[in-house]
């Protein structure tokens, strides 16, 4: 092979030259492949430090536009652990079954305005609403449930203000309960018929296998986004409390990023819906379950543009647990409850499951209950190295194809990890014509 | 007496208010709620741009305010409707995170949802960087953004689209 070829893709999935592609080979030899993520760093930790512990879900749930449940919920209950609250049992369903309405949201979003578009090879999912109206139709639908579910239990479709230490600022009464559990029922054929037009799909995702880590949230009983400790598919059944969290990322600074990189037992790991899959895939709801099957994904599965079927199986698993999370509150029935927090000095830890995968917050409070320090772990940062070794092992192996198709492959690549390199600044930028 | 705005009418706020000037429309629309937007529905959609999508579907009038690059003076604020700008957004395509704002627009349009009038105000911005206040030259006109886009609200419809809404 002589091939010299010559790759540079800025701005790969935001403005600002967030993320970039530098791919250089010489007479058929790779000299350079490299993820490079300029993104200036936000000081988001630095923000915090010298606020009140009330305060700190409503900075923390403005880091992201996407997963401002995430980091609500991680923020909150770090607060919580650190503070020493025991939620009651009716805060921790509602927040569960909250949470699955931004996992329905953020992967319909990521698959069906995203990746879609790159399977049927136009540039975007406009152009689609001519070509494929139903189609679009059923993803905004299914987009749309995602959001007014946040709404409906956040108080917010994003930016959530229901959410408190200890409890909720606003219950949902039953009819609310009610009228979302009827909706999760007329949803779920919107979903077959996502997961049917993928996999109408499925051949023009690369078939690409690389072994790696996988790290996500465990429960012995649940496929989890809230509870549960950190599992690793290279630790067998073992678990890590999310209190050890800094020494499973084990941040690093690479010379190409701006974003800090993490490794654990190899030089690179992978978050996100394909690890949660792998290492939760036995407590799937049967129709989640069955979705996996028709895409044949199982556990084994080392291939990252497999992220995003992984997705659609959790978008199903997400309403088929809504389902039964609302008969289990209206079993119970809603009953009104106050948090009480009397904020003490600590160090508290919170995790959760964001859509992109697993999510760390810390912070330590002084005996006034003012944050004294604070540390973020996005799941984006920890799967940047891992996207890195993929490009590393793939180049190789496409070299033999058009410049054309191997940009396309890795940009494919780096969005099958769903990044969310900064969701921060959301700015218009145009010319008048 | 301006008419009152249709029940119809949706108030759409873009940004980050901790990234200073990008949460400019946040600030304004906190400031609106203060002294009462009656009548008109209204949506802090932060950064979730593609929540704009469901925020304006079906609605006869979408009021939209976002901090934007125009290649103004730092402080600017411009009403123009969606047809009279170009996107120069680096990434002309809808991103997960990056709802470019044009194209959601679009895409309203092209499924039928759209409404029928879409106002967008660009604010253009002196300093994005990490922090919660707004930098001095924008806060300086924070009042002046929310009379600009309450006299909208209340019927002043035949502004000229696409003038510098302050001069």
């Amino acid at each position: 092979m002589s091939k010299t070829l010559s790759v540079d893709v800025h701005h790969v999935t935001r403005v600002e030259g967030h993320g970039n592609i530098r791919v250089r080979a010489r007479d058929g030899v790779v000299e350079q492949v490299q993820w490079q993520v300029p993104e200036a760093p936000r000081f988001f930790e630095a923000m915090v430090r010298g606020r009140s512990w009330e305060e700190i879900q409503i900075v923390a749930c403005r880091i992201c536009g996407i997963c401002s449940f995430a980091h609500s919920l991680a923020s909150i209950k770090a607060v919580e652990a650190a503070m020493g609250v025991e939620v009651s049992e009716q805060t921790d369903k509602l927040r569960i079954l909250a949470y699955g309405g931004e996992q329905l949201e953020s992967h319909v979003l990521h698959v069906g305005y995203l990746v879609a578009p790159d399977l049927l090879g136009v540039k975007s999912v406009v152009p689609l609403a001519s070509t494929h109206p139903d189609v679009v139709k059923t993803v905004i639908r299914a987009h749309r449930l995602g959001n007014e579910w946040m709404e409906m239990l956040g108080g917010r479709r994003t930016h959530p203000v229901s959410f408190r230490v200890g409890g909720f600022g606003r219950l949902p009464s039953e009819d609310e309960l009610r009228s979302l559990q009827d909706r999760l029922r007329k949803a779920v054929p919107d979903l077959k018929r996502i997961a049917e037009v993928l996999l109408s799909l499925a051949d023009r995702i690369p078939a690409f296998e690389r072994e790696t880590e996988y790290i996500a949230l465990v429960h012995p009983k649940e496929y989890t986004f809230y509870h549960g400790e950190i599992g690793s598919t290279d630790m067998g059944g073992e678990l890590v409390g999310i209190q050890e969290f800094e020494s499973v990322v084990n941040e690093y600074v690479s010379p190409q990023s701006t974003a800090k990189w993490t490794r654990w037992h190899r030089d690179s790991y992978a978050v996100g819906a394909l690890a949660r899959f792998k290492l939760n895939a036995a407590k799937l709801r049967p129709l989640a379950a069955q979705t996996a099957r028709m895409f044949g994904l199982s556990p084994d599965c080392t291939n990252p543009y497999m992220n995003s079927i992984a997705q659609v199986v959790e978008a199903v698993e997400v309403v088929e647990a809504g389902i039964e999370q609302i008969d289990d509150l209206l079993t119970r029935g809603i009953r009104p409850e106050r948090p009480r927090v009397v904020p003490r000095a600590g160090t508290g830890v919170g995790c959760v499951e964001a859509p992109r995968g697993i999510l760390f917050h810390k912070y330590s409070f002084d005996s006034n209950g003012i944050c004294t320090g604070a540390n973020i772990c996005i799941p984006t940062n920890q799967n940047h190295a891992n996207i890195q070794k993929d490009f590393e092992a793939l180049v190789p192996r496409i070299l033999d194809r058009t410049e054309d198709e191997i940009r396309l492959m890795l940009e494919m690549l780096v969005r099958a990890y769903d990044p969310c390199i900064s969701c921060s600044t959301h700015f218009l930028r145009v010319e008048f014509v | 007496m301006a008419e009152p705005p249709s029940s119809d009418t949706v108030l759409v706020a873009l940004g980050n208010p901790l990234m200073k000037d990008e949460g400019v429309a946040i600030h304004v629309l906190r400031r609106l709620l203060e002294r009462g937007v009656g009548g008109v529905q209204t949506v802090d959609a932060g950064t979730s741009g593609l929540s704009v999508l469901h925020a304006i579907a079906h609605r006869g009038r979408a009021i939209i305010v976002d901090c934007a690059i125009m290649g103004c003076a730092p402080g600017d604020i411009r009403r123009f409707a969606p047809s009279e700008v170009r996107s120069t957004q680096p990434v002309p395509r809808l991103s997960t995170h990056e709802g470019d704002l044009i194209q959601i627009v679009r895409l309203a349009s092209e499924i039928g949802e759209a409404p029928r009038d879409i106002v967008i105000y660009g604010i253009e911005p002196a300093d994005i960087s990490p922090g919660t206040e707004l930098s001095p030259a924008l806060e300086a006109r924070l009042a002046d953004y929310c009379e600009i886009i309450a006299r909208d609200i209340w019927g002043c419809r035949e502004a000229n689209p696409g003038h510098r809404a302050s001069d």
